[in-house]
């Protein structure tokens, strides 16, 4: 399990993290959301050991981190944004590395990739980005860990690669897993995140899962705006709007519209889901 | 297994760091390694050319090939090995493999301290030696001068006037004045993201100037006055003890060398340590 207390961070004298609290437990995937520059991939690059905390502390199985401890590095794996393009051939790289793994499985490696359609025996300083990230998407899902960190895994993929992910995710990780995605790219990855944290300038905005979202929001595909709509937007033959669930109607949670619903009303949401 | 420091784990990571600097940079380190092998056909050629004859390579002209092309290699190899630490990308996926700081390091050292140099002068002197066994003309091999040189250093005698005493040279000296000299652009190579090599030699440069200026300013000043070196030398000679303080100053030389080796050592494991990225 993953314990933050009281987490800050800073790049000099520019905050980014300020006073954060959660707990990220097993089994979950987490969606990481946030506008550009709030932290995401500080917050990863700190979960991961790659940074150290200015204040509070990141426990991990009663773990620092920072202290990159070998038993910690090989129960985790961070994929980061942007990924080295090594002069080696894609399955020379991960029998290389997966080695350091105990649970590594290079025939799943392999069968990841040609669920992409990604040739091993290519030298990845050879390939496109896609198809490095396709490399690096199949290593992460062969390590058998039980913390993955990935940074906007489906940039730069495309449309078939993007399913073949959702599926290779479900499908290669471990019930107990926890893994933590930050992206962008909500519609990507709308049907298989759960729990959502979104991020704010020094601040978390919202921590929650998707039953306790739909438990406080309604998301509706109507035609006429609610009066105490929180976000709307107009989609081909109607609106799609939030607004706060009153009568406990279950709704599917458009993680797009949420996202925008919590950041123009930042402290409303914030209220609503801490009185619980 | 230990965290802090497993034999079969960083055996396994330290082979895994040959073979990845070996991917990496093991074609231009090839080629300065051949280098015999480039000078003989830079030699024939132009000998073939300019005169119609065949010429070799002397040996005179072979060892400073050897001594510019080491030179070389051995300020450039710490940054081409590990200067992809800094990188944030490459780096950061160096940082996150599953070994201990401590076996990084360790591998690190063997790697810079032992493994490149090794297999650089095998490779050039082996091939020197079978360049002047295909073609006699060559000369003695620097193999076979090698040999020479180093019985040479290590039975090194002296004597000074009005003694008979032998001085001894501490071989071992001039390794460890290598090993200083690695250590210093591999802290280099791991502090500074860009100019890997530059910024170390202008370092260099500006402590020797400094030096230069607080020893300029402590003469000046009259801190020598009254101290005649050449008359301390000449007390030292006459009671006999120029064998001794030879001794003395291998010692010392030999302890000062290991201290500022181990600082330099301490500075990069903690540069490691502390990486962040």
């Amino acid at each position: 399990m993953i314990q933050i207390n009281n987490l800050g961070f800073s790049y000099g004298n520019v905050p980014v993290l300020d006073n954060i609290t959660m707990k990220l437990e097993p089994g979950r995937i987490y969606g990481l959301l946030g506008e550009n520059g709030v932290g995401k991939t500080t917050l990863l690059t700190l979960l991961c050991g790659l940074k150290k905390t200015l204040s509070g502390s990141i426990d991990v199985d009663g773990s620092n981190p920072y202290d990159r401890e070998p038993d910690l590095l090989a129960s985790q794996y961070y994929l980061p944004d942007e990924v080295a393009a090594l002069p080696v051939k894609a399955e020379q790289f991960a029998r290389m590395e997966g080695e350091f793994w105990p649970d590594y499985d290079h025939a799943r490696f392999l069968e990841i990739m040609r669920l992409f359609e990604n040739d091993p025996e290519k030298k990845m300083n050879a390939m496109s980005a896609g198809q490095l990230k396709k490399t690096y998407i199949s290593f992460a899902l062969s390590l058998g860990c039980r913390y993955l960190y990935l940074d906007e895994p489906t940039n730069g993929l495309d449309i078939p690669s993007k399913a073949q992910f959702r599926s290779a995710l479900m499908k290669y990780t471990a019930e107990d897993s926890t893994i933590v995605i930050s992206t962008h790219q909500v519609r990507d990855l709308e049907n298989i995140i759960d729990p959502i944290i979104i991020l704010d300038r020094q601040d978390v905005l919202l921590n929650a899962s998707l039953d306790e979202i739909s438990s406080k929001l309604y998301f509706d595909y109507g035609n006429t705006i609610h009066p105490e709509s929180l976000y709307s937007e107009q989609l081909p033959g109607g609106f799609i709007q939030v607004y706060a669930n009153a009568e406990g109607i279950e709704s599917k949670v458009n993680i797009e519209a949420l996202f925008n619903a919590v950041h123009r009303n930042k402290a409303l949401i914030k209220a609503m889901f801490q009185a619980r | 297994m230990n965290n802090t420091f497993s034999f079969k784990r960083f055996w396994r990571f330290f082979l895994y760091d040959i073979r990845r600097w070996a991917t990496s940079y093991g074609p231009s380190f090839l080629i300065m390694s051949l280098m015999p092998l480039v000078l003989y056909a830079i030699t024939m050629t132009f000998s073939l050319v300019f005169t119609q004859e065949a010429a070799h390579p002397v040996l005179i002209a072979r060892t400073t090939v050897l001594a510019v092309t080491a030179s070389l290699l051995f300020i450039t190899y710490p940054s081409h090995v590990y200067g992809f630490v800094t990188d944030k990308k490459a780096g950061g996926a160096y940082l996150m493999l599953p070994v201990s700081r401590l076996e990084k390091f360790a591998s690190m050292m063997l790697n810079v301290l032992v493994i490149v140099p090794a297999i650089f002068f095998a490779i050039y002197l082996g091939t020197d030696a079978l360049l002047c066994l295909i073609d006699t003309g060559c000369g003695d091999s620097m193999l076979k001068s090698a040999g020479t040189a180093i019985t040479f250093l290590s039975t090194f005698g002296g004597s000074m006037e009005g003694t008979e005493q032998i001085i001894s040279f501490n071989f071992f000296y001039m390794y460890l004045c290598f090993g200083i000299s690695i250590l210093y652009f591999l802290l280099g190579a791991v502090l500074f993201r860009k100019h890997k090599i530059l910024y170390p030699i202008l370092i260099l440069i500006g402590l020797n100037m400094l030096l230069s200026l607080v020893t300029g300013g402590l003469i000046s000043i009259g801190i020598f006055e009254g101290f005649d070196f050449e008359k301390w030398v000449l007390s030292v000679v006459n009671e006999g003890n120029i064998g001794a303080m030879a001794t003395w100053f291998n010692v010392l030389s030999g302890l000062v060398n290991l201290v500022a080796i181990a600082g330099l050592g301490t500075a990069v494991y903690f540069r490691i340590k502390t990486l962040k990225h």
